[in-house]
């Protein structure tokens, strides 16, 4: 198992390659989420300031 | 346009292509997320050693997809820049809008993961090459595209000042791609080619069209969910987005 993490020698570039990939896909759809969050909330309060004036 | 058949103008209301964007999303995320999960079983059990570089060539399992995402998505976002401009089309501009941070992401992506090639196979992490230099400044492009887009407040102009800044910087996309042919160059030539047999054992080479295939979609994915958002964002004073947020919108 370890060895197979060990990648013959070139473990830390093919992890170092593959974890940066994940790690900017997760960033990438927590910002999404978050984005449609902030759209709707915000097209929410928009909505409710016309009604109230 | 046709008298039978879909009318396709239809979909360039922002009205019209949001619920039909929202529909398509978990289509295209689920393929993605299979597509990968495939090519990365491929890429890691299956596709044997290469003969040269040993285990690190595996690294073009992801390099090679993010890097021609990342051009092609410039391709597309560039064509929806010029149709804003020409028909003057919200939702063109909303598209390209949309695609540019995933642009920026696999430009990103496939300069880190050919740094982490380049150190094992070449000795370096970065050359001033015209392949890395060029690719450097697609994410450039791609970065200084959403800066723009956020310095300005008005929505119409920035749609026309950042789609002719994607336009104008379209030329690289060719040098980019042809950098190894015109220069002498530390990366490699292409791997893949329409007129010529491909230079990579048949495993290596499904796999690797599997993981382009998983970013394609995952691209299309990403894409239309961001669009909804900012269709949200830039449709908030009309009454159709008034009446979904006050029913609590999936």
């Amino acid at each position: 198992m370890s060895e197979w993490f060990a990648m013959g020698g070139h473990g830390y570039y093919i992890w170092a390659s593959y974890l940066m990939l994940a790690l900017a896909v997760a960033v990438e759809l927590l910002m999404i989420r978050r984005r449609r969050t902030q759209a709707i909330e915000h097209a929410r309060m928009s909505a409710e300031e016309e009604e109230s004036a | 346009m046709t008298k039978t058949g879909i009318s396709w103008f239809r979909f360039s209301s922002p009205a019209t292509f949001y619920p039909l964007a929202g529909r398509l999303v978990p289509w295209f995320g689920t393929a993605a997320a299979v597509l990968a999960l495939v090519g990365l079983y491929l890429g890691f059990f299956v596709a044997p050693t290469d003969y040269q570089q040993g285990e690190s060539y595996r690294i073009i399992f992801i390099h090679v997809p993010a890097a021609w995402m990342a051009m092609f998505t410039y391709l597309v976002m560039a064509g929806w820049c010029a149709a804003s401009l020409i028909w003057n089309t919200r939702m063109s501009a909303m598209m390209a809008q949309a695609l540019a941070p995933t642009g920026a992401m696999f430009a990103f992506v496939s300069l880190w993961t050919g740094a982490f090639w380049g150190r094992p196979t070449w000795g370096t992490y970065w050359v001033w090459d015209a392949r890395l230099t060029s690719t450097l400044i697609l994410l450039f492009l791609y970065l200084g595209y959403i800066a723009l887009r956020s310095a300005i407040d008005d929505p119409r102009r920035a749609d026309r000042a950042s789609a002719l800044l994607a336009l104008v910087g379209v030329v690289n996309v060719p040098i980019i791609y042809f950098s190894v042919k015109w220069w002498n160059t530390l990366h490699q030539g292409a791997s893949v080619s329409m007129t010529a047999a491909p230079k990579m054992a048949q495993t290596m080479l499904v796999t690797m069209l599997i993981m382009a295939f998983a970013a394609w979609f995952y691209t299309i994915a990403v894409a239309l969910h961001r669009v909804r958002s900012i269709i949200l964002e830039r449709e908030a004073h009309t009454d159709w987005v008034r009446a979904l947020v006050q029913r609590s919108p999936q």
